[in-house]
C-alpha cells in the first residue's frame, strides 16, 4: 500500500493563484477530510492529485505516490496510476455517468481496460458482485439500465461501484453527496467509508461540512484561501481547534443542541481574491486575534508549527 | 399527481415556522402557494398582508443579471407605483433599504454579477422588505452559501425579525439552521405534515420516525446513540400508496401503517401523524 505526499503544492492559472501553499501527507488505509469554503482551493488540489488539471495551469511542488514524483511521469505512467491505482467521485454523480450507455456496460468497461479481464461472463459476474457490494438491490435488473432511470441515490452509488471497479489504493470523493438529500447522505457516506474499511484502501474525503468530515475521518486538513491552515485528528479539530480560522468556522456553525442562541459567531469580510498578493498571513485580515506580524510576515506549516499556520501555535509563540 | 394534501399551518406575528423535508416532499410547492406563484385546488390561505414576498435560495438566479443593485431594491415600490424608470429621488429609498440589510452605499451601483453570494442574499431579503410586508417566505435561503456567510445572513433575519416585528416562514433541510432560526418546526414528507410544534421540542424529542429520521441523519448529531441509517429513499409523489407515506422506509412499521393514514394526534401545541407512536401514546397517558 502506498503513502501519498503534497508538498508545498501551488496552481497558478495566469495571476490567479488559487492554490498557494498546500502540505499534508495520508498513509496508507487512513482517511483524511479536506474542508474548505468555497474558493479554498479543495477541489483544484484533488484534480491536482488526478492529473485533471486544464493545460494552462502551472503547478509547482511535490505530489507523491508511494515514494514515487507523480509529476515526474510521463502520461503513459500516469494514465497507469489513474483511475486504477487513484480513483476518483464527484459531486453530480450525473455528469460523471455516460448517459448513452447502461450502467452495466460503464462497469464492464472499467473491469476490461482498467483489470484487463478476458472473459465477459467473469466481469457480468465481477460487476454485479460489485454493484451488490455498494447496495444496489437486485443488480441483475440494473445492470441493463440507463443512467437517467435511476434516483441521484442510486447514481452516485453507481459512479462509487465504477472508482471501486478498479480496485484502487485511494480514493478521493470530492463532495459526494452535496447533490443529495440528508437522508440519502448518510447512508452513502457511510457505504464509502465502510468500503474502504473493508477494502484497506486511503480515502481523501473533500468536503465543505466539518462536521461530516469530523464524524467520518481519521484526520482533518482544513483548507482556507488556497492554504492548508491547520492539520489534526478529526477529535482534536473539533473539540480543541487550534487555529483562528478554524476555531471561527466551528463558532459560525449553529448546533442542534445549541439551541436558540442569540446570535451566531461571524467571520467579518470576505475570502481574499485568487489573484491578490498577500505578503502575510492569508486569513490576517479576518482574525480576531491577529496583531502586527500577521500582516508583514506569511507563517509556516510544518511539524515545527505543530501543522498550524499561524503565530499562536505553540511553538512558534516561543520564538517571539 | 397531488403535491399537498390536507396541509394546515398557523403563523403568528413576529414567529418564525421552519418547513423541513427533502426533496419531492411539497416544501417548495407551498412555498409558492403562500406568495401566490400556484393556486390551491381545495382550501385557503389568510393574510393579514397584501403582498407576501419571497426569497430563493438561487441569490444570482433571481436578481436581473442588467439591473443595478440600487434599481433592483426599489423596483417593488415602482412597480407598486406605476412607474417604471428610477429617478434621483428613489437613491434615497434604494441606500435607506440597503442599511436595513447591511449592503454599503459603494454596493448600490453594482450589478449583481460584481456581489458575493451573501451580498447578493441580502439584496433579495432588502428587495423583499421593500415594501415592509410584515410576512417573508424563504426557501432555502442559506444552504447555497458558505459557513461563515450563512451565519451573516441568518443573523441578519434574525435581527430584522426583532426590530420589524416579521413573520417568517422558512423552508429548509439543515436542521441545525432551523433549531437557531425558527420557533415552530412542520415536517413534510410526500406532501402531508407528518410532524409539527415548538422546534425546541420537535428538534429534541422527536415523536414522528420520520423526525428521528432526519435528526440521525444530520452529521451534527455527534453525541447520542449510533445512527440508524434509514434504508430507501424518499418515494415519488407521483406513486402515492394507502396508508401512511413513510410506511416503506419505516423501521417501527405494523400492519396497519399499510393501509389507512394515520389521524393526528394532537398533545397541546404539537402534533403527529403516526399509529404507533399514537398508541403509545396512550397507553402512556
Amino acid at each position: 500500500m502506498k503513502n501519498l505526499i503534497v508538498d508545498h503544492l501551488s496552481i497558478r492559472f495566469g495571476a490567479a493563484n488559487p492554490v498557494r501553499d498546500v502540505c499534508f501527507q495520508l498513509d496508507a488505509g487512513r482517511s483524511l477530510g479536506v474542508v474548505g469554503e468555497s474558493g479554498s482551493g479543495k477541489s483544484l488540489t484533488a484534480l491536482a492529485l488526478m492529473g485533471l488539471l486544464p493545460d494552462q495551469a502551472r503547478v509547482s511542488g511535490e505530489l507523491s505516490w508511494g515514494g514515487r514524483s507523480l509529476q515526474a511521469m510521463s502520461e503513459r505512467e500516469r494514465r497507469a496510476v489513474r483511475g486504477r491505482e487513484i480513483a476518483m467521485i464527484f459531486q453530480d454523480p450525473m455528469t460523471c455517468l455516460n448517459p448513452s450507455f447502461t450502467v452495466g456496460y460503464q462497469i464492464d468497461e472499467v473491469l476490461k481496460l482498467r483489470l484487463g479481464i478476458r472473459s465477459r461472463v467473469e466481469r457480468r459476474k465481477r460487476g454485479l458482485e460489485i454493484l451488490s457490494d455498494v447496495g444496489i438491490p437486485a443488480p441483475e435488473t440494473r445492470w441493463d439500465a440507463y443512467p437517467h432511470q435511476l434516483s441521484g441515490g442510486m447514481s452516485q452509488r453507481v459512479a462509487i461501484a465504477q472508482a471501486l471497479a478498479s480496485e484502487p489504493e485511494l480514493l478521493i470523493a470530492d463532495e459526494p453527496t452535496t447533490a443529495l438529500d440528508v437522508t440519502v447522505q448518510m447512508q452513502i457516506l457511510e457505504l464509502l467509508f465502510s468500503l474502504k474499511k473493508k477494502r484497506g484502501m486511503s480515502l481523501l474525503f473533500v468536503t465543505h461540512d466539518l462536521s461530516v468530515a469530523g464524524r467520518l475521518c481519521d484526520e482533518i486538513l482544513v483548507m482556507y484561501a488556497g492554504q492548508s491552515l491547520e492539520l489534526a485528528s478529526a477529535n482534536a479539530i473539533l473539540k480543541f481547534p487550534q487555529h483562528p480560522y478554524t476555531q471561527a468556522l466551528l463558532a459560525a456553525r449553529p448546533h442542534l443542541g445549541g439551541g436558540a442562541s442569540e446570535r451566531l459567531k461571524t467571520i467579518p469580510g470576505s475570502v481574499p481574491r485568487a489573484n491578490e498578493q498577500i505578503r502575510g498571513c492569508v486569513f490576517a485580515a479576518r482574525c480576531e486575534k491577529k496583531f502586527d506580524r500577521c500582516e508583514r510576515e506569511a507563517p509556516v506549516f510544518s511539524s515545527a508549527s505543530q501543522f498550524n499556520r499561524c503565530f499562536l501555535s505553540k511553538n512558534e509563540r516561543g520564538s517571539l | 399527481m397531488r403535491a399537498l394534501r390536507g396541509v394546515d399551518l398557523e403563523v403568528g406575528e413576529g414567529e418564525t415556522l421552519a418547513i423541513v423535508g427533502e426533496s419531492g416532499c411539497g416544501k417548495s410547492t407551498l412555498a409558492r402557494l403562500l406568495v401566490g406563484l400556484e393556486k390551491p385546488d381545495r382550501g385557503v390561505i389568510e393574510t393579514s398582508e397584501s403582498i407576501i414576498p419571497m426569497v430563493f435560495q438561487d441569490s444570482l438566479g433571481s436578481l436581473h443579471p442588467r439591473r443595478r443593485v440600487e434599481q433592483i431594491l426599489v423596483e417593488p415600490i415602482l412597480i407598486r407605483e406605476g412607474r417604471w424608470r428610477f429617478t434621483p429621488a428613489d437613491r434615497g429609498r434604494a441606500e435607506a433599504i440597503a442599511a436595513k440589510v447591511g449592503i454599503t452605499a459603494e454596493l448600490l451601483g453594482r450589478f449583481p454579477h460584481e456581489l458575493s453570494g451573501g451580498q447578493r442574499q441580502r439584496v433579495n431579503i432588502g428587495r423583499a422588505l421593500a415594501l415592509d410586508s410584515k410576512i417573508l417566505v424563504l426557501d432555502e435561503p442559506v444552504s447555497a452559501l458558505d459557513v461563515s456567510i450563512q451565519a451573516q445572513i441568518l443573523n441578519l433575519l434574525k435581527e430584522l425579525q426583532a426590530t420589524q416585528g416579521l413573520s417568517l416562514i422558512f423552508i429548509s433541510h439543515d436542521l441545525s439552521v432551523v433549531r437557531f432560526i425558527a420557533q415552530r418546526v412542520a415536517v413534510l414528507y410526500l406532501g402531508r405534515v407528518v410532524e409539527s410544534g415548538p422546534a425546541r421540542e420537535v428538534l429534541t424529542k422527536a415523536q414522528h420516525p420520520y423526525t428521528e429520521t432526519l435528526l440521525q441523519s444530520d452529521p451534527d448529531a455527534t453525541d447520542g446513540p449510533p445512527v440508524r441509517v434509514v434504508q430507501g429513499e424518499p418515494p415519488s409523489p407521483l406513486e402515492v400508496l394507502p396508508g401512511c407515506s413513510f410506511a416503506g422506509r419505516c423501521p417501527l412499521v405494523q400492519p396497519i401503517c399499510r393501509t389507512e393514514y394515520p389521524a393526528a394526534t394532537v398533545r397541546g401545541d404539537r402534533q403527529f401523524s403516526c399509529h404507533v407512536r399514537a398508541q403509545a401514546d396512550g397507553t402512556e397517558n
